[in-house]
């Protein structure tokens, strides 16, 4: 009551500024998702998650909850005796948004603007697309066994011709999803409403994708019950969330992983030994479970095991070993010095970690991880700055070592991760300087593979050789933390991120 | 009449000096911020999924790679044609960004302030006219308490009490009129503390005056004399200060923006800034060097008009 007079009040104040939206109807209820990341174009390169998680658009490709891969714009893919040819026939009866039918030119079309833009698909040895009838048929210059899985990339939305404004950029998204947009406001809000695909009209109508950056302003607008479903919480958040009656927290782990990459090109860092004291020196544990405050998160190998195909259970474990760690370092020659840090040839162990500011769990754990370092002698500096700090280090050659979040799921297979990060002389987010000549005949091998027998013998060795060689050390996993309103049932959550899956939620009452 | 146009072309003059001034300085600090611009633009669009290529792009279009004289060329004549250019980040225009982020400004910045003053200067008048009562000791606290307390510690106690515990507002957001309250009480009350409290200054100043003092004398009421004689001169340091804070407030409030996900100014130009996102970073310079100035013409018109002392002392005759 007192609510609704006061919005009367100050709705009559503010209305002649035009700042208030006009008002909901009684029976269309809005689910609002809540989440950091603003539309900051319309660029599907950019923010093409959006308008895929949103159920707006949908790549040619998708991935289910389970990781197992199915046709969207597609109905799905053969591959031709000759492993080059791959054909994908557009799904019977899909319409555009606007009402226009989805042809084999649109899918060309998403295809070619994301490889344009040098992401993902960019890996992709395309000999040529074309279209046969309503079918896109892709050929490969040699063969690529996972392209299914890098057509999941969300640069390649397909979108509607219409979409393109004059200039021929993407200047709306009219995409085939379950929901259509009704209205953006500018980079904060985007409004979709269920568009009517044939069949059955999903249980939530209409909803509105709220971009909060802020971690604590996600938080509070759970609190407040201003929020249905928010994404990414920050863990000190979850626990007074819980507490409260408007919201429930649902936390699973997902394939990124907080690592530290090092550039192995140093003299310090060129020495396994030293690599691995490290990585004994870490207590995984104790930063997941007072940091992150979820102890799952601690990473005992690179990929978790939500990546069925990709996590290795034959790997020892990642765990504190000090000890051993002050053994392989005296190995490697270092001693006590001054000021309790190891020294060796007069060098003390030394050196700069970035961290990212923008993920605000890494400065604590950095710090977390300074002191366990400390105990080992080795004196690891902190710099924390903008999401730029590690790349502009590698670019000019004064990259020591980093605390980033890396995601292993781009596309379904982390494959995709691992070609830029393990193969390739010169890496932006990954480790630096690390040469190693069989990773890079392994990875080749497994994209031309298709032999499922063949491809987990060298998924098994690609993940024995990451886990020894130590070129990054992975410190934690995600956990993807979603609060749900007691407004609606419990949500179903995508560990690949691909989706919010709004069309299968549905309202508690 | 001659005089006027000639102050007030002088005044012009001053203005277009000063975004002169601003735009030069702007593209000189642009210059000079460290890092690479490139690497800073393919972080703020892709994310971790910043490549080589999306770098590379980047620099390309953000004209990086060319010479700086060939940048500002490039910029200046843009300006001169009265256009900002687009975004690096949203490819946008600029004046697409600006406009609706400079409305939400000006009117969460505006209600702010009229919302302080009809808070703060019939306080401090209050107090003002009984010094040393209950009421000036009472705002007296609350002033010192409100001015002291930072704007992001007062909007999350707001957010807690009314957003929260009683559920009556929402905390952050858009879309009704009642997610503007709560930012704009918050900024309300961070500026009518220090007013009431300049307000109260004043007013013991302009009725403890001659002017005053000798109305009264002359036979009319307190009030009828203070009306008469204090008001024009406790105006003055008012409206002074509550045309400064409408200055202020136009550069954006970038913590309460980002406290209740308000899309202003500050906001855009932090991200403008952190993203390297030049032609975004220099027409908000370029605005808000154009508004200060109209604001300063606007305070001293009023002023003027306040006090003919001013008008005296300005143009000498």
């Amino acid at each position: 009551m007192f609510r609704r007079s006061f919005t009367f009040l100050v709705g009559a104040a503010l209305a002649g500024a035009g700042l208030t939206a006009a008002p909901a109807s009684a029976d269309e209820r809005v689910l609002n998702v809540v989440a950091p990341w603003q539309v900051t174009s319309l660029d599907p390169a950019d923010t093409g998650y959006i308008a895929a998680r949103m159920g707006i658009a949908e790549t040619i490709i998708g991935v289910e909850p389970d990781g197992k891969l199915v046709g969207l714009v597609a109905s799905g893919w053969t591959l031709d005796d000759d492993r080059l040819t791959w054909r994908f026939p557009v799904r019977a009866g899909l319409r555009f948004h606007d009402g226009t039918p989805v042809t084999p030119a649109d899918m060309i079309a998403a295809i070619e603007r994301a490889r344009a833009s040098g992401e993902t698909l960019a890996a992709v040895p395309i000999a040529s697309i074309s279209a046969e009838g309503s079918t896109m048929v892709l050929k490969t210059t040699t063969p690529f066994a996972p392209l299914p899985a890098f057509l999941t990339d969300y640069a390649a939305i397909v979108l509607a011709p219409s979409a393109r404004g004059a200039d021929g950029k993407i200047a709306a998204w009219i995409g085939t999803g379950p929901y259509r947009v009704t209205a953006i406001d500018g980079d904060r809000s985007v409004d979709v409403a269920a568009f009517d695909r044939g069949g059955a009209m999903p249980a939530v109508r209409r909803a509105r994708y709220h971009a909060v950056p802020q971690g604590e302003t996600r938080a509070s607008m759970v609190e407040a019950g201003d929020a249905d479903v928010a994404y990414t919480l920050l863990p000190a958040a979850v626990p007074r969330i819980n507490a409260g009656s408007r919201a429930k927290v649902q936390s699973i782990t997902i394939p990124r992983a907080r690592v530290m990459p090092l550039n192995v090109g140093l003299p310090i860092f060129a020495d396994l030994r030293v690599r691995q004291a490290i990585n004994l020196g870490i207590d995984r544990a104790g930063i997941a479970a007072a940091v992150l405050r979820h102890p799952p998160s601690a990473a005992t190998q690179l990929l978790p095991p939500i990546l069925a195909d990709w996590h290795n259970p034959a790997l020892p474990p990642y765990a504190r070993d000090v000890a051993r760690a002050r053994t392989l370092l005296a190995e490697a020659g270092w001693k006590p010095g001054e000021g309790g840090v190891l020294h060796k040839d007069g060098a003390p162990l030394r050196f700069t970690i970035l961290v990212l500011a923008n993920r605000p769990e890494l400065p604590p754990m950095a710090a977390a991880m300074q002191a366990q370092l400390r105990e080992l002698g080795i004196d690891m500096q902190i710099r924390t700055g903008p999401g730029s700090i590690v790349p502009q280090a590698q670019r000019d050659g004064t990259f020591q070592a980093g605390l980033v979040g890396r995601t292993y799921v781009n596309v379904p297979d982390p494959i995709a991760t691992i070609l830029p990060d393990f193969t390739r002389d010169k890496t932006v987010w990954a480790q630096s300087g690390w040469i190693n000549a069989e990773i890079r005949a392994l990875v080749p091998e497994y994209i031309a593979s298709f032999d499922d027998a063949r491809r987990a013998a060298l998924r098994k060795r690609i993940t024995e050789i990451l886990h020894a060689e130590l070129p990054v050390i992975p410190v934690s996993w995600f956990e993807h933390t979603v609060a749900v309103s007691t407004r609606v049932k419990p949500v179903p959550i995508d560990p690949y991120e691909q989706r919010y899956l709004i069309d299968r939620m549905a309202w508690a009452n | 009449m001659g005089q006027l146009i000639g102050a007030l072309a002088a005044r012009l003059a001053q203005l277009v000096a000063m975004l002169l001034a601003v735009v030069l300085l702007c593209f000189a600090a642009m210059q000079a911020l460290p890092g690479d611009k490139a690497v800073q633009l393919a972080v703020a669009r892709h994310g971790e999924r910043a490549g080589e290529d999306g770098i590379a792009r980047a620099s390309r279009d953000g004209g990086f790679d060319r010479p700086v004289a060939a940048q500002f060329a490039d910029w200046a004549g843009q300006v001169l044609r009265l256009d900002l250019g687009h975004s690096l980040v949203s490819r946008r225009p600029v004046v697409d960004e600006l406009w609706p982020r400079l409305r939400v400004t000006l009117i969460a910045g505006g209600l702010s302030v009229l919302l302080g003053v009809l808070v703060g200067v019939p306080l401090g008048a209050w107090a003002g006219l009984r010094p040393g009562g209950v009421v000036d000791g009472a705002v007296a606290v609350a002033a010192a308490l409100f001015s002291a307390v930072p704007a992001f510690l007062l909007g999350l106690l707001l957010v807690m009490l009314f957003a929260i515990r009683l559920g009556w507002l929402p905390a952050a957001g858009g879309g009704t009129a009642l997610h503007w309250v709560l930012p704009i009480c918050t900024l309300a009350v961070g500026f009518a503390a220090p007013l009431a409290r300049v307000t109260r200054q004043a007013v013991v100043e302009a009725w403890g005056a001659f002017p005053v003092t000798f109305g009264r004398l002359k036979g009319l009421s307190p009030v009828r004399a203070g009306l008469r004689h204090g008001v024009r001169n406790a105006a003055i340091p008012v409206v002074m200060l509550t045309g400064l804070r409408f200055a202020a407030v136009i550069e954006g409030f970038a913590v309460i923006e980002t406290l209740f996900n308000l899309p202003g100014l500050g906001d855009l130009l932090v991200r403008a800034l952190v993203s390297r996102d030049i032609p975004t970073v220099q027409a908000a310079a370029l605005l808000f060097g154009l508004l200060y100035g109209v604001v300063g013409l606007v305070l001293d018109a009023a002023c003027a008009a306040i006090d003919p002392r001013r008008r005296l002392r300005v143009h000498p005759a």
